[in-house]
């Protein structure tokens, strides 16, 4: 039975072909709109996620700056110097520090026999490694606390610097030089898995003892803080506050002086960013559809209108209402099941081309996700019900006389 | 008991302030077995009586006992069932569907019944194999002469072995020949038993019924 009303309707569409392409289109159309901007929004994500994989989750950047007004016969403008000895008061009078690194950079030329290549070059403390996820390869060592303190002229590559300058070639034990100073190279980055971002492979990381010898430059640029699990991170950012306000003799509230991001608080913040992006997408592609669901309705309606008389011999022959309207319902449900199908098909294809040509490392790669699916899936659904009950309400309110006279 | 029994029906149109007045207290009485014209003039309400008498509308005023059952208040839904239990109708136009065969066609009041389509297809089959149309299963109603195709409709009108058969003007879109065809029909049917009522304007076909009711101007003469 249902088969053959199936088949009926197919066949109707058949004949109609130009008409039902339109109507088929509008949908298919709105249906690509819908997965194809929610992929490309997961594959943003999933891509600015793995770029912020490095804002370990919880720590704090604490980035001095200068005062924005003047404070206790402290001028306006003075800018906060912030020594590295600094990091043993914080740890001693803030509490619930677990681990605090100055972070140094510079770009310099690192120059291995006649390869030459100028990179970033930082200098951290060895809680660096632990703070920013940095993995090492196997027999590599990252900076420790004897580095700092003897001042060691030792080097941990990018493995991107390591490729660059040595290929294929054992790095680990070999010599380099930063700006003409020789250093021991003790460990190697290893390369992010699976194309997974990783900030540092193209950069190489001394101790920041060094670093200070190494360029005289003893302003620390900014610190990253990591407070203890069980701390609560809004009281630990308070008293970090409260303890530069006292020490450079600044306002408490004066956030230019001391510019502390929260990796907590960004990552709470991205969280509703993105979903107030893709809700957008979303919104964008669900309009395009229900512009492809007016369409559906307005083919129905022509149906309708053209079946006046097929609709009132029905009737005559004892049709209930529900009947004639399920009959043009099923009929709208199947445009838009088809057009939505079509458009799924189409969709997963022409994201496989996307991730077969490559698409930039911002924009990440496009996936349609099962979410997505099931939302295009539900407003698909919604649409078709809309598209359908209007044209079929108007079909069963028919008086079957009317239907029946001829025009 | 009377088949049908119309008491004092009246059907009155109303086109925005304007009332017309299609059919005035009408009194009339059928009965089983019974071959009747509805003879009048374009426009005297003949058609609008068939439909009441159909159950296709509902009178403005006035009872309608069919099989002793007022249906002058039922609700759509038991009007649809009515007509799909009661009424067999045959059109001027034929009204085949086109995108269905002939079979389909005549079983498609068998489908508001819910009927298994074996069953739906089985009776079809009898009844057009009965009217000589065996051989035609497979086409679809434009592929037949207009002859035929009023054959196919009064096998669908029959499927359902309807209490009445209502044909308005069934002759009206055939040459004399077909026409004369279905006339034959129609009275064979009625020898066998069938309730047959056919609108017309044409004395001829009137005078081979049992009974003309004369209808002018929406009043029984
Ligand atoms: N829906 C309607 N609204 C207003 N007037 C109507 C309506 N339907 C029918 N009429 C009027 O009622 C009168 C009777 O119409 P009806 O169709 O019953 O005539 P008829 O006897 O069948 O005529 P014909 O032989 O031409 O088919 C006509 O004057 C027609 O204009
Ligand atoms: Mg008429």
């Amino acid at each position: 039975m249902l088969i053959n009303v199936l088949k009926q309707i197919l066949i109707d569409l058949w004949t109609h072909k130009l008409r039902s392409f339109l109507a088929l289109f509008g949908i298919m159309w709105g249906t690509i709109s819908v997965i194809m901007l929610l992929a490309v929004g997961n594959g943003f994500q999933v891509a600015s996620y793995r770029n912020m994989m490095r804002l370990v989750d919880g720590t704090f950047f604490l980035i001095p700056g200068s005062l924005s007004k003047s404070y206790r016969g402290n001028p306006s403008g003075r800018v906060i110097n912030a020594k590295v000895n600094i990091m043993y008061q914080i740890v001693d009078k803030v509490h619930n520090i677990k681990e605090i690194t100055p972070v140094f950079q510079k770009r310099s030329d690192l120059n291995v026999a006649n390869k030459k290549r100028a990179k970033d070059v930082y200098g951290v403390s060895s809680a660096f490694a632990r703070l920013q996820k940095i993995d090492l390869i196997n027999s590599s060592r990252f900076i420790n606390k004897l580095d700092v303190l003897n001042k060691s002229r030792v080097v941990v590559l990018g493995s991107k610097v390591k490729e660059q300058l040595f290929g294929d070639d054992l790095a680990l034990g070999k010599s380099i030089t930063i700006n003409h100073v020789r250093f021991l190279v003790i460990g190697v980055i290893k390369e992010g898995t699976k194309k997974a971002y990783d900030w540092y492979r193209n950069r190489a990381i001394i101790p920041y003892s060094t670093y200070i010898t190494m360029f005289g430059n003893e302003n620390v640029p900014y610190f990253i803080v990591l407070p203890k699990a069980s701390a609560d991170s809004n009281v630990v950012e308070n008293n970090i506050r409260a303890f530069f306000a006292r020490h450079y003799n600044f306002s408490f509230n004066d956030k230019h002086a001391l510019n502390i991001f929260s990796t907590t608080k960004f990552f709470q913040f991205m969280r509703w960013f993105f979903i107030g992006i893709k809700l957008f997408l979303g919104l964008c592609g669900a309009l395009t559809l229900a512009v492809g669901a007016l369409g559906v309705a307005n083919i129905m309606f022509v149906i309708v209108t053209e079946r006046r008389s097929e609709i009132g011999l029905k009737m005559a022959l004892g049709a209930r209402r529900q009947q004639i309207l399920s009959q043009i319902m099923l009929e709208a449900l199947l445009i838009v099941f088809l057009g939505g199908l079509f458009g799924f098909v189409i969709s997963s294809f022409t994201i496989l081309l996307i991730i077969l040509i490559g698409t930039p490392d911002w924009m990440g790669v496009p996936a349609m996700s099962f979410d997505a699916a099931v939302v295009t899936i539900f407003i698909l659904a919604l649409l078709a019900v809309a598209a359908g009950f209007f044209p079929a309400k108007q079909a069963a309110s028919m008086d079957p006389v009317e239907a029946l006279r001829k025009q | 008991m009377n088949l049908v029994e119309l008491k004092n029906i009246s059907k009155i149109y109303k086109t925005g302030a304007v009332k017309f007045i299609a059919l005035e207290q009408i009194n009339l009485t059928i009965n089983k077995g019974e071959y009747l014209a509805i003879l009048g003039p374009s426009g005297s309400g003949k058609s609008t009586l068939m439909h009441i008498l159909g159950c296709l509308s509902t009178p403005t005023s006035g009872d309608y006992l069919l099989n002793g059952k007022n249906v002058a208040s039922l609700s759509v839904n038991q009007l649809a069932k009515v007509r799909n239990q009661n009424i067999g109708f045959v059109f001027q136009n034929f009204n085949l569907l086109a995108n269905l065969n002939i079979v389909d066609n005549v079983a498609l009041p068998l489908v508001y019944r819910g009927i298994a389509k074996e069953e739906r297809t089985k009776k079809a089959k009898e009844l057009l194999t009965h009217f000589g149309l065996g051989g035609h299963f497979s086409h679809h109603a434009n592929e037949l002469s207009g002859g035929q195709q009023q054959r196919v409709a009064i096998a669908r009108s029959l499927i359902t072995e309807p209490d009445i058969i209502l044909a308005d003007e069934p002759t009206g879109n055939l040459d004399s020949k077909s026409g004369d065809d279905v006339i034959h029909m129609l009275e064979k049917l009625n020898r066998d038993g069938k309730t047959i009522i056919i609108v017309t304007h044409d004395e001829k076909i009137a005078e081979r019924t049992k009974q003309i009711i004369r209808i002018v101007d929406g009043k029984i003469m």
